[in-house]
Formats: structure tokens, C-alpha cells, sequence
């Protein structure tokens, strides 16, 4: 451990002191205005999540209008993934996994409806929206 | 069998030579040749359209040597194959470094490359067979989801080194370029960050847009989804990100109803692919033959039963048995026309052995979806047919 730390530093000295030019050759620096146009991911601790507020009305209209055709008009019976229920199946022999029963953190169903849903125009969907 | 039909017919009757095809741009495949993928969908779901098709396995029982062909590589997208234009593509490299880069495929190419043959594996594969065994299953349809190629490209520790990561940065965020956005969070161990490249190259020539043209990563043993196609972002932090696919998709359901995240290494894996499911065979001589492959490192050994796993002999192996790719092995057999099991269990360097059924769902349970490897039976009754059994 000792000798590959060392051995990283040694590397790490190397690169700033023999080749600070050469590296500069590759690509060009990523500006912070066009990082935050792809920085979509958010973490379990709301790292990333932006702001924005809904309400349960204006979530069922979204819903309706973009979710019900594959998923179902309440979660439940579509053609693609069920979205509610399936609480108590895991140790069945046929476990139901949903966002209710399977998924353990709300960042990931903003972060993943964000980034792909609906399915043919995904991100499509405004922060207030998703 | 073919020295059978080759025992009835004479030099004679060879067709004479004749004036040969014109020479061409690319070669295509013999017209008596007849082989493809075939695009499934989920355990059990075969034959459905393809628009409904979320992998597309390969001919197994159809190859021979270790190397999967270029469009017979298996796939597995998780929105389509986008065509990406590359000189439209960007690879955005940011989070905690020092100096956030955008790449492009020319920046790639021109930095010091490797070129590696390994395998990757839909984490998914083998699924077939968790509850029951489906008698007309053929290798293609059972251990499909797994391939071998060069792949050529760019070590991660270059670009590690490049945007000069911060210490603290523990993870890395993987993004594909795909409508569905597929991230997964890398933890960047020693082993991966020695090992992970991003990849341009896929034997000798630009990736095909199904294996994530212009740019992916490969991450050699480790889960197939991992592998990032159409690469586009790569994250540095401190933590993972818990991204849908590493919460809700590739985590194995125990029998507790408690679910194992972040299970990344593919294990130590085998099956004979021929002769295999729906084959039929004559009695008398007979070449085993099949494919062996670890995460953990090089394949050292397979063993082949040929009475249900009451005995073993060890294979032969196709050297080299490279680390973290398919090995070939083969063995001299002699049927005797009576019913018998055919059985296979691979061994690797790091001393991992591919677990018998019985063993593998005591300790897993049967709901766990991923990560089956447990050893492949293959039964054949008195009239030589192959079948899937599970034990």
C-alpha cells in the first residue's frame, strides 16, 4: 500500500513537472455553463436535485398525459413496467418489484423518469413535471 | 457424423472446380452458412418481435474457437442502438477534478492505446433456468448473453490522470449516450482503475453501433451493464449514485425479500455447447466441446461429467486461457447409447469453482434473476436427443 501510494505520488510529479503540455493536447476544458446542460444525475442525498415544487392534481395530469400508455392508469396493467403494489412478494416465489415495494430511494425515480421517460421523448419532461 | 456421410459417397461425386464469385469490399458469410443472434426478451420470452426485444443472444452452438464474431457479439440496449454521428459525439469528463475535459473520438485515438480480448456477460445470463428447466432450450437460448473481442482503446487511468481526479473521488458515474441515459456507478478499486478502458476499437475496426459506437467502456469481469455504451460522461465523486439500474434492475432478490447491490463481478462459469440442447447425437465417438470464462481471472481448469455428475474427467484446454475471457475446451468421448447427464464445471486461477444447482439455489434462492451460474446439465435420452434439465 505504502509503495503504491508512493508510487502515485511519483507518477502524479512526473505528469505536473515533465509533461504539463502534452496533457493539454487532448480535448479542450469543459466550460461550467455547458457541464450543467448534461449534469443530470442526483444522489440519495439530494446532491444534484433541482429545485422545483408540484402538486398531487398537477401530477396526475402529467401522469394521464405521459405515463398511463405503457404503465397503466393508475401504475397497475400496462404494457411495460407495473409502478404500485407488490408489497409483501418479495420472498414469494413470484415477487412483484415496483417503485413501492423495490425501489429504496426518491432520487432515483426523479433522476431516472428525468433523464428517460417518457419512453419516445425522454427528457422531455420540465423539473416541475417529473 | 461427418465421417458418416462422407463414408458413402465418392471423390466423384465433389463438384468440379469452377470460375470463382467477383472480389468485393467485404467479405460475407458462405451461403451455407446459416447463422444469427436471436433477439429475446425476458426469461421465457422468445420469439417476440422485435421492437419488444431487450437482448439479442449469440449462436454459441454454431462457434467454434474462443472469439465471438464482430455482428454476433450479443447485445443487450436498453433504448434502441442510436446512430451517433462521431463527429457530433462528446465524452464530457467532470465531478471532482481538477481540470473537467470534453473528449472527442479523434482526442481518443490519438491518445497511448491497449488492446485486450475479454469477455463480457449480460449479468442476465443464464437466466432461463432459476425455476425450471425448459426442454427446449438450446445454448444459444441459455448462456447466449455472453461474448469474447478485442476491444482497443484508452486506459481509465489515463484519463484519470488527464483531468487530474482529486484523492477523494472514490466513484465514477458511467452515462451512455442512449435515449434511456444508462448510468452506473464504478467504484474505482485498484483493480478497476488498472484494468477499465474506453474502448473505440472492437476486433481491429470501429465499434458497431450495437456495442456502442464511437465510444464505450469496457470493464473486463466485471457485470456486462457496466460495460457503458455510447459512452458520453464519466463523473468523479465520492458515493454512488444509486442510479435505477443499480437499485431497481441489477440487484439479486435474496429468499429474505432483502436485495444485494453492487454485486459487479461476473463468477466462474462453463457450459458445453456441444453437443447441446435439441442436438441429437449417434452412439460411438464423440467430441465434447464448450466455453469456460471467470471474472475473477484465467480459466485453469474444466471438468466434464458425462454420468450426471457422479464423475469427472478434466477437459482439454485451448491455450492461451486468457484472463477474463471465454476459453474453449474440448474432451474425447465414446456413447455408449445409453441415457446420461452431460455436465461441465470450470475452475479459475484464483481457485473460484462453478457451483453445482443444488448448492448454488441453497445459498442464492431462486428469485435473485442475476448472476446464475451454477453448473449446466444437459441430459440425453436413448434416442440421442440433447435436452435443458437442471440437474
Amino acid at each position: 500500500m505504502f509503495s503504491t501510494r508512493r508510487a502515485c505520488i511519483a507518477g502524479a510529479f512526473a505528469l505536473a513537472f515533465a509533461s504539463p503540455v502534452l496533457a493539454y493536447e487532448f480535448g479542450r476544458p469543459a466550460t461550467p455553463d455547458e457541464i450543467a446542460l448534461w449534469d443530470i444525475d442526483v444522489r440519495p442525498d439530494g446532491k444534484g436535485l433541482p429545485p422545483g415544487s408540484g402538486t398531487v392534481e398537477r401530477g396526475k395530469q402529467v401522469f394521464a398525459e405521459n405515463c398511463t400508455a405503457c404503465h397503466g392508469d393508475n401504475g397497475v396493467g400496462g404494457i411495460k413496467d407495473r409502478l404500485v403494489g407488490g408489497q409483501g412478494t418479495l420472498t414469494s416465489s413470484a415477487p412483484v418489484k415496483t417503485v413501492g415495494s423495490y425501489w429504496p430511494y426518491a432520487t432515483t425515480l426523479f433522476d431516472y423518469i428525468h433523464r428517460a421517460m417518457p419512453y419516445r421523448a425522454p427528457g422531455s419532461l420540465s423539473n416541475d413535471d417529473t | 457424423m461427418v465421417a458418416g456421410q462422407a463414408a458413402g459417397d465418392s471423390l466423384a461425386d465433389v463438384p468440379p472446380r469452377e470460375d470463382g464469385a467477383d472480389l468485393s469490399g467485404h467479405s460475407e458469410r458462405s451461403q451455407y452458412v446459416k447463422i444469427a443472434r436471436i433477439p429475446e426478451a425476458g426469461p421465457g420470452k422468445r420469439n417476440v418481435d422485435p421492437g419488444d426485444a431487450i437482448n439479442s443472444k449469440a449462436p454459441l452452438d454454431k462457434l467454434v474457437g474462443s472469439i465471438t464474431p464482430t455482428d454476433l457479439h450479443y447485445e443487450r440496449s436498453h433504448s434502441g442502438v442510436p446512430d451517433l454521428d462521431p463527429a457530433k459525439h462528446r465524452l464530457l469528463v467532470h465531478g471532482m477534478v481538477r481540470r473537467p475535459l470534453v473528449l472527442d473520438i479523434d482526442d481518443l485515438r490519438a491518445m497511448p492505446s491497449i488492446s485486450r480480448t475479454v469477455f463480457i456477460e449480460c449479468t442476465g445470463n443464464g437466466w432461463e433456468n432459476w425455476h425450471k428447466a425448459d426442454e427446449n432450450l438450446t445454448v444459444q437460448n441459455t448462456h447466449g448473453l455472453v461474448s469474447t473481442n478485442e476491444w482497443t482503446g484508452v486506459p481509465l487511468s489515463f484519463l484519470v490522470d488527464l483531468v487530474e481526479k482529486e484523492r477523494g473521488s472514490t466513484w465514477m458515474l458511467a452515462e451512455g449516450g442512449d435515449a434511456a441515459g444508462v448510468a452506473r456507478s464504478i467504484p474505482l478499486t485498484d483493480e478497476i482503475l488498472n484494468e477499465a478502458f474506453v474502448a473505440y476499437g472492437q476486433n481491429g475496426e470501429p465499434l458497431r453501433p450495437a456495442h456502442g459506437f464511437p465510444m464505450r467502456l469496457v470493464m473486463p469481469g466485471f457485470e456486462g451493464n457496466l460495460n457503458i455504451k455510447w459512452l458520453r460522461r464519466l463523473k468523479f465523486g465520492d458515493q454512488p449514485w444509486m442510479t435505477r439500474w443499480e437499485t431497481a434492475r441489477y440487484t439479486q432478490l435474496q429468499a429474505n425479500g432483502k436485495a444485494i447491490q453492487f454485486q459487479l463481478r461476473m463468477e466462474t462459469n462453463s457450459v458445453i455447447t456441444s453437443p447441446s440442447g435439441t442436438m441429437t447425437i449417434k452412439p460411438g465417438y464423440r467430441r465434447i466441446t464448450g466455453l469456460a470464462w471467470s471474472g475473477h481471472g484465467k480459466i485453469a481448469r474444466v471438468e466434464v461429467s458425462t454420468d450426471g455428475a457422479k464423475t469427472w474427467r478434466d477437459a482439454q484446454l485451448n491455450l492461451p486461457a486468457l484472463a477474463k475471457a471465454q476459453t474453449r475446451f474440448q474432451m474425447d468421448w465414446v456413447w455408449d447409447g445409453k441415457p446420461t447427464k452431460l455436465v461441465s464445471r470450470s475452475t479459475d486461477d484464483k481457485g473460484n469453482v462453478q457451483p453445482d444447482r443444488k448448492s448454488f439455489i441453497a445459498a442464492v434462492g431462486t428469485n435473485a434473476l442475476f448472476h446464475y451460474n451454477a453448473q449446466q446439465t444437459w441430459s440425453i435420452d436413448e434416442s440421442g436427443r440433447l435436452r435443458n434439465v437442471l440437474d
